[in-house]
């Protein structure tokens, strides 16, 4: 179809005109970022990232006639993927650095090989260390290190000024250098 | 490792893999349902404004009464005009 050559600003004019198939582009185009992002700010739990993501899109599509948007598409859906994580983490009853998949991979069978055993431990304690961060500072490392998002595209999406994104991410680096570093010794 | 090499800091951080699925069959789904959602919010939007409005006007009956009352009891148009400024230091000229 013609929406593969679309930019995500075409697309959305072609949804408020009603083309559900242009918007249906747009949601193939920046689910996975979207989904990885949500999947990462609330601890692995890729239900709870579905569920957000597809939240922002419905939420999207509803206002789809009055749109407007001064930065990018993109900045919008991951600002409010970000916001909807925030309320998300905040309604959770359970302790979110207890309640994750990792089952699965943290208790492997004695005929798993080292390596792998080593490598899936090493991504649990990323995983906790990063899930230690304070909320803002997640969300700009992730965007950061994960996205390989510019400062101006952070800063976009998270409403907040580029230095700000800086001095976040280098906190967030330091935290999690000393957590694993930690974590490392504690073995 | 080494923490401090950013290259290395980067590799173990990508030890922390999340999976994706196609969210398209869902968002396209509940597209579908929105239309009646839209109306269903704007009719408890209406809803709501009606019953501001309403209350807005009691409070407005309730003031004008208010103003009459206090109006009634002031006796001279001096005691009916509320000053702007402490008058107390003024001269009366008539």
């Amino acid at each position: 179809m013609a929406d593969f050559f679309d930019d995500d600003n075409g697309l959305m004019e072609k949804a408020a005109g009603g083309r559900s198939q242009a918007f249906d582009a747009l949601v193939g185009r920046r689910q996975h970022r979207l989904q990885r992002f949500a999947n990462r700010m609330l601890g692995g739990d890729s239900g709870d990232a579905a569920d957000v993501v597809a939240a922002a899109f419905v939420r999207l599509w509803e206002i789809r006639a009055t749109f407007r948007q001064t930065g990018s598409v993109e900045s919008w859906l991951l600002a409010t993927v970000y916001r909807l994580c925030l309320d998300c983490l905040r309604n959770r009853s359970r302790c979110l650095t207890e309640n994750l998949p990792q089952d699965e991979k943290g208790s492997p069978d004695a005929s798993t090989v080292a390596g792998v055993v080593e490598a899936v431990a090493l991504g649990e304690a990323v995983r906790q260390a990063i899930m230690e961060l304070p909320e803002s500072h997640r969300a700009v490392l992730i965007l950061s290190v994960y996205e390989e998002l510019s400062y101006e595209e952070i800063a976009a999406a998270l409403e907040i000024p580029p230095g700000t994104v800086a001095s976040r991410r280098s906190h967030a680096v330091a935290m999690l250098r000393r957590k694993l570093a930690a974590w490392e010794e504690g073995r | 490792m080494n923490l401090e090499d950013p290259k290395e800091l980067q590799q173990v951080l990508g030890q922390w893999e999340v999976e994706t699925v196609d969210l398209r069959p869902r968002v396209s789904e509940a597209i579908k349902e929105s239309p009646k959602r839209e109306l269903a919010d704007l009719a408890a939007e209406l809803q709501a404004m009606r019953q501001e409005v309403t209350e807005l006007r009691r409070a407005v009956a309730v003031l004008q009464a208010e103003l009459a009352r206090t109006r009634g009891y002031a006796r001279t148009r001096n005691d009916r005009i509320t000053p702007f400024a402490p008058t107390e230091s003024l001269i009366r000229l008539s």
